[in-house]
Order: C-alpha cells, then sequence, then structure tokens
C-alpha cells in the first residue's frame, strides 16, 4: 500500500519536473506584481510567457534565475511601458545565465532598457528598445545591453532613441549582432571593450555615429579585438549628438557612419556606408578623445585594422563636432570618406610607421578618399595619399556560438 | 506486521508532533528550506509583544559603526545561532557564519506624533537573511497596519510615509521595499550570497545589553557564537563612524558602507571600474580623475567621477544629491536623499589635493 502511493508521488513528481513548465501571465491590472512575482518564482528551464498589450510599469523588473526564456507576442504587441518610473533605473536587469527574451518591447525607462550582466548564453530576438519622444538627453543610456557576457546573439532587434547607444554590447565575448535597426540613439551599435564579434545585415541610420567599435581604459576587461562588421547598411547618421556631457560617445562628432577607437584586429567588409556629414569611417586612438589615460595596461591605439570591398559614397560635406572645427580649417571641406588620426605606438613603430601586420589597411572600396590627419602634431602633416594604406590582411574567422545557425 | 508497523509510526508521528509544537512554542523555530513561514512571528525570533521586538532566548541585538543609509530609517538588528554552532572569524571580510544562523533587520520610522516619536513609532519591514540549506536566503517581510505581525512577501513593496526625524524635520517619503533579487543585487557577489555588515571592523564597538555594556565581538564570543577572535584583541580593526575625527576615513568607510557591496572587484557595478571598497588604494578606480562609462545623464555633464577640491564638479556628489531613478547613487535603498553623507563626502572631496588638468 505505501509502496505503492510511494510510486504515484514519484511518478507525479518526475512528470511534473520533466515537463518545461510555461507560465502564462495574464493580461490585467496586477501584470506589473504578476510578472515580478513570475520572474522571482521562475524555475530553471521555464517560459514566462507575456499577454498582447501594452503595460504600464512603474519599477523595474529582474531576473537571477538561470535558462528562463521571456516570451512576448511581438515587438508591436507586447509593450512595456516604463513612463514615469518611480523606482529602479531599467526596464528588465538579468542576471543570470541562458537567457532568452524575444517578441516584446520595452519603452521610455528611465535609465537602461534591457541589461544583461554576467550572462553566458543570451538571447535576443525580435525585442525592440524606444525612447518614444525621439533623441533627448533625458532619454535613459543604452536599449539593448549585455555587459561581462559570453555567447550573445541579438538578432532582428529594434534600438530606437538611446542617449548612449541602442545596441551596446560591453566587456563581452563571443557574440553576434545581426539583422537589427538601430535608429536616432546617439550611438546606433557599439561593441566595447569586447572581443570575437561579428557585426552583419544591420541597419543603422539616423544615429549620431552609425556603428562604433571601441577599446576604453580604466576598465576591469579591455584589450578589444576581433571584431567583423560586413554587409551593414549605415547611412546619414547625422543626428546632433545628445549624449550627456562626460560620456565617451559624447566625442562621437555628428556625421560619423562608422568608428573604430583602440581596437585591434578589426575587419569592415562589404558594407554600404554613406551620407554621413562629417566622415564615413574614421580610425582613431583614444589620444583625441582629449581625456587622460594612466591605465599602464591599456593600448590606446587602434592596429590590424582591415577595410575592404566597401560601397562608400557621399560624405564629409557639413563636418562638425569635437575638435573637428580646428581640423576642417586645416582640412577643407569636403572631409575625406576615410579619416585616420595617424598616431601610433612608437614602440611598435618602424621608421615612423606601424609594421605590416598592425598597418591600416584599405583594399578595394571603390574611388573614394582618405587622409591621415597627423593628429599628434595638431594636424601639420596632413598625408592623403591612399595608395600608402593600400595592403591587405588575413581575413578573420566568422563567430560561432553553439546552437546558432 | 503491517498493523503494528502502523501503530510504531503513529506512535513515532505523534512524538514528533510533540517535540515539535513544543519546540514551535519556547525556542527559535529554523526553517532551512522552501517553504519558508508566511507571517514573522512564525520564526519565534521574539517573546512577547512581536512589535517590541524583545528578542528570545539566544537572539542578540547589535550594531554597527557605519550604517547603509535607508530613508532615515531607524534598524533593530539580531542575530541567532543553533546552539552548538559559531561564526569564524575573518579579518575583513564577513565572518564564515555556521548553516542555520539567522540574521535579522528590522526598519522603523518615528511616528507621526513629535510629541512622542518613539512610542508612536511605525514598524515597515524586517528582513531575515537565513543561511539555509541551500545558502544564504533573504526574506522581506512587511509588517501590517496594526503591526501585530509581519507577512513575507517576496516582491517587496512601495509605503506612503512621513516622519519627524531627531531635529524635527518632517520627512514625506515613498519608501521602497526590495524585492528579494534587489536583495540579492547587493548581497551577491561571485554568484554568492553573503551577509554585507556583520564584519570585524564593523561589529567591533560597544553595545549596552539588558544585563550591562560589552563589546559586540566579546559578547559573541562569550555566547559561543564566534570562534578565532585575535588573542590581542587590539588587532581588531575598528571602522570609522560618520562623524569620526578622521575625515577620510570617515568617508571612506561611508563609501565602502553605501558604495562598495556594488562597487568592488566582485560586485555588481564592477562593470564602471569604479571601485569604492574601504581596501582599494588606486586612486584612478576610486574616481579621482575617472572618466564614467556607462553613466548616461548620471553624468550631470561633468567629465570625472571625482575632482579634487571641486565637489561640485565630482560626479560622485552629484548623484549622491539627487532622488532621480536613473541619476542617484546608491540606485536601491532609498528615495531620498542623506544629507549628513553628502555634507561629509564633499568636505572630503573639497579636502583632496590635486588637478584633472591634462
Amino acid at each position: 500500500m505505501i509502496n505503492k502511493i510511494f510510486l504515484v508521488l514519484i511518478f507525479i513528481t518526475t512528470s511534473i519536473t520533466s515537463c518545461k513548465k510555461k507560465e502564462i501571465i495574464i493580461a490585467d491590472a496586477d501584470f506589473q506584481k504578476k510578472t515580478m512575482e513570475a520572474l522571482l518564482k521562475a524555475k530553471p528551464d521555464s517560459t514566462i510567457e507575456l499577454p498582447e498589450g501594452k503595460f504600464q510599469l512603474d519599477a523595474s523588473l529582474s531576473l537571477s534565475v538561470n535558462n528562463v526564456k521571456i516570451k512576448g507576442q511581438g515587438m508591436d504587441k507586447t509593450i512595456l511601458s516604463f513612463k514615469g518610473q518611480s523606482s529602479g533605473a531599467e526596464g528588465l536587469l538579468v542576471t543570470a545565465d541562458g537567457f532568452s527574451i524575444e517578441d516584446l518591447s520595452i519603452e521610455d525607462t528611465k535609465g537602461d532598457a534591457l541589461k544583461i550582466k554576467g550572462g553566458n548564453g543570451i538571447t535576443i530576438k525580435r525585442v525592440r528598445t524606444a525612447w518614444t519622444g525621439g533623441p533627448n538627453e533625458k532619454n535613459g543610456a543604452y536599449g539593448i545591453y549585455p555587459v561581462q557576457c559570453k555567447n550573445i546573439l541579438i538578432e532582428d532587434s529594434v534600438a530606437i532613441g538611446a542617449s548612449d547607444s541602442g545596441i551596446y554590447v560591453g566587456q563581452s565575448s563571443n557574440i553576434i549582432v545581426r539583422r537589427n535597426k538601430a535608429e536616432f540613439n546617439v550611438a546606433g551599435i557599439e561593441i566595447e571593450n569586447s572581443t570575437f564579434a561579428d557585426v552583419y545585415e544591420n541597419t543603422a541610420t539616423n544615429n549620431t555615429g552609425g556603428i562604433l567599435v571601441f577599446d576604453l581604459p580604466d576598465l576591469p576587461i579591455q584589450g578589444g579585438k576581433n571584431t567583423r562588421v560586413f554587409k551593414n547598411e549605415i547611412y546619414n547618421n547625422n543626428t546632433d549628438n545628445f549624449a550627456p556631457k562626460g560620456n565617451i560617445v559624447g566625442v562621437v562628432p555628428p556625421g560619423t557612419g562608422l568608428l573604430v577607437l583602440a581596437n585591434d584586429n578589426i575587419e569592415i567588409f562589404e558594407n554600404t556606408i554613406k551620407n554621413h556629414d562629417t566622415v564615413n569611417i574614421g580610425i582613431v586612438s583614444y589620444f583625441v578623445t582629449d581625456k587622460p589615460i594612466n591605465d599602464p595596461k591599456y593600448d590606446p591605439y587602434p592596429e590590424s585594422i582591415y577595410i575592404h570591398d566597401n560601397k562608400i559614397s557621399e560624405g564629409g560635406e557639413n563636418p562638425r563636432g569635437f575638435i573637428v572645427k580646428i581640423l576642417s580649417l586645416k582640412l577643407g571641406k569636403p572631409f575625406p570618406d576615410i579619416l585616420y588620426d595617424g598616431i601610433v605606438d612608437k614602440q611598435k613603430a618602424v621608421n615612423g610607421s606601424l609594421p605590416d601586420n598592425m598597418k591600416i589597411c584599405l583594399n578595394n572600396n571603390g574611388d573614394i578618399d582618405f587622409a591621415n590627419i597627423d593628429a599628434e602634431h595638431t594636424f601639420k602633416d596632413i598625408d592623403r595619399d591612399i595608395k600608402k594604406y593600400t595592403c591587405t590582411h588575413q581575413r578573420l574567422e566568422p563567430v560561432s556560438i553553439a546552437g546558432v545557425k | 506486521m503491517c498493523f503494528s508497523m502502523n501503530n510504531f509510526f503513529s506512535i513515532l508521528f505523534i512524538a514528533f508532533f510533540f517535540i515539535t509544537n513544543c519546540k514551535r512554542e519556547n525556542t527559535v523555530n529554523l526553517v532551512m528550506q522552501e517553504p519558508f513561514p508566511e507571517k514573522l512571528s512564525d520564526w519565534n525570533l521574539y517573546i512577547g509583544k512581536l512589535s517590541d521586538l524583545k528578542p528570545n532566548k539566544g537572539v542578540i541585538p547589535y550594531d554597527l559603526n557605519m550604517q547603509l543609509f535607508t530613508d532615515y530609517a531607524s534598524k533593530s538588528r539580531f542575530i541567532w545561532m543553533p546552539e552548538g554552532r559559531s561564526a569564524k572569524y575573518k579579518e575583513e571580510d564577513t565572518f564564515i557564519f555556521p548553516p542555520g544562523t539567522i540574521i535579522s533587520k528590522t526598519f522603523y520610522f518615528p511616528g507621526e506624533s513629535v510629541e512622542d516619536p518613539i512610542h508612536s513609532k511605525k514598524l515597515i519591514e524586517t528582513r531575515l537573511l537565513v543561511n539555509a540549506s541551500n545558502g544564504w536566503v533573504a526574506l522581506p517581510y512587511i509588517w501590517d497596519k496594526d503591526m501585530k505581525d509581519a507577512r513575507l512577501e517576496i516582491i517587496g513593496g512601495k509605503q506612503n510615509l512621513s516622519f519627524h526625524d531627531s531635529k524635527g524635520q518632517s520627512h514625506k517619503l515613498n519608501y521602497i521595499i526590495p524585492n528579494t533579487n534587489q536583495c540579492k543585487s547587493c548581497h551577491e557577489s561571485q554568484k554568492q550570497f553573503q551577509p554585507i555588515g556583520p564584519k570585524a571592523k564593523n561589529l567591533n564597538r560597544y553595545y549596552t545589553y539588558e544585563d550591562g555594556k560589552e563589546n559586540q565581538l566579546i559578547r559573541w564570543q562569550k555566547a559561543g557564537y564566534l570562534t578565532n577572535l585575535p588573542k590581542n584583541f587590539e588587532e581588531v580593526k575598528v571602522f570609522p563612524s560618520l562623524t569620526s575625527n578622521n575625515l577620510a576615513d570617515s568617508a571612506r568607510g561611508y563609501l565602502d558602507v553605501n558604495c562598495g557591496h556594488c562597487h568592488n572587484p566582485n560586485g555588481m557595478a564592477n562593470t564602471s571600474g569604479l571601485l569604492l571598497n574601504y581596501e582599494e588604494t588606486d586612486r584612478k578606480k576610486l574616481g579621482f580623475c575617472k572618466t564614467p562609462v556607462a553613466s548616461g545623464k548620471g553624468s550631470g555633464n561633468l567629465l570625472y567621477d571625482i575632482v579634487p577640491g571641486k565637489p561640485n564638479e565630482s560626479i560622485l556628489l552629484h548623484r549622491m544629491k539627487s532622488s532621480e531613478p536613473d541619476i542617484m547613487m546608491p540606485e536601491l535603498g532609498r528615495s531620498i536623499i542623506h544629507q549628513e553623507g553628502i555634507e561629509l563626502i564633499r568636505k572630503w572631496i573639497e579636502s583632496e589635493k590635486g588637478s584633472c588638468n591634462i
């Protein structure tokens, strides 16, 4: 008798634990409370499904359970609006591995919309983050924001209106950012202090700067390298810089298509980059930020940058922004398509220029113009000879994430 | 056989029931796994009228040299450990507490009555940290309006409050009770949940117990709650208080307790590169002439976290002076500003020499 009861009990327990749990939240006035409760009580390997509708929330949501998926009914159907948020800075803050989020929008958060810290295996699909009042320095800093994560996929998502970056991947490794759209942010897409990233088939338009690949000092993880930026549509990124002062993206000149700052081993190819008021592509060292460096471990120079087979057109007609004013006196208008600050690490340089494997290489980008602006000597010896930079590097390996085709 | 077996079971069951029931009446009721008690009273940490917080046997009250600011709430702290178990002393870090340790912290405000703020005091929440079977858990209990009991509410809550502080000044605020994830965001370091307050240097002070005044660490040792306390007691460091004589030490202590739980090499805010734990010695990491990284409008259009000699140009102070969710620091635990903390940090930055010019 007892044995039988035990058997039944065991059977019930196994059948409960073996089927994947799925909790469906009902759309009512208690939405915020119920959603937060579901996130707190979530079991690993479960899905929390959010209903169709626009929901007003006044406090951050957060998740710290591994392997949970949050699923809405579509980015135009399930909208979490944080307008008038009174507590917590983020919309959703995740500190867990194996996190997945799909098919919803996060709007008008006080601070960052979707922040994920320290997770391994992050999947973001068809998520929209937006500040609905247009570019404004009062908007939150980041839209989609994984930091110190590994194995990140961000695809088919949309980021609008961030006062720093729409899609920002920081201090992370093994990253795929593809088929997203970023518009009206200060930086459309930014890969910062990260290694092994593929950024492709995205559209970046109407930002201050379209796509940025940065490496900054004084952070626990630095040494950004191995990023491929390819097959993106980068155009009309001419929105005035609305980042609050003090933030590094505040130095990005309005009208910048693609900017590489102090990062190494970057391959930029088969992109369409056009209609940028200041410059289509910039390659600069950290020194142009005019900020002090006292970090002995930091490498402020961009090295091994390979730019090839891009379609680059129309740019530099109306250069403006940080340092650009002085430069334009020397350089005249229009600015060239590709600008290089020309500052190199003297310890690595041979006869004043970088050895072949560290050079800036430009190849087969059509009829474009170029300038090394000699920023170190306040633009004294501007060199427009593109032939010196016509060379090739070894191609970078594609990024692969287990289970991602 | 079967019959006698059943009989045996029922006797056992009855005996068990009596034992546990008996235990519930008198001693602390330790629960080591879910479901955790729905009511604070179920833990038996207190005897008599619950809101008087009169500790049960073995429940020891304590205080800290430097406290986290939470909207001027007063806090009553207690600790309890199972019989025969004790914490192990650590010089710098949180003690190693035995399984079954319960830490209780009750947040309350003086009442609205100016004449008698103490007796009209309002208990808001009691947070229990329990070193349970799978490690520490945070359990927020919210007090009922009639203050007869407090109920477990893992999603936290919000309460509109008004009170008069010790100087008679009135405050109105929207007090936020954190949910269990928010508890984690401060208490978790490298995915390990830890108590923050009970470190040697912060406990090293006198407390007036019912039977007289005594150093807290000595009292814990005598109660069997602490082992490995250095024989030479002078070796034990003392954490500064808000008003200690050494300005820089006070400031660093204040920043440690109010910011260092996230801003440390393993904390939630290590992504910023700003490290405010007491042990940090690198001035750049402490914020001197350090540019912000992901602060958004938290920067307040200022360039550096701390500009020595110039508090008004320092982002650190700017964020302490705000109570906007996306600007204020710390992000959690307060909804109004801490005037005394701001004054301390202002004076400290003012006293620092140097400049951030390149």
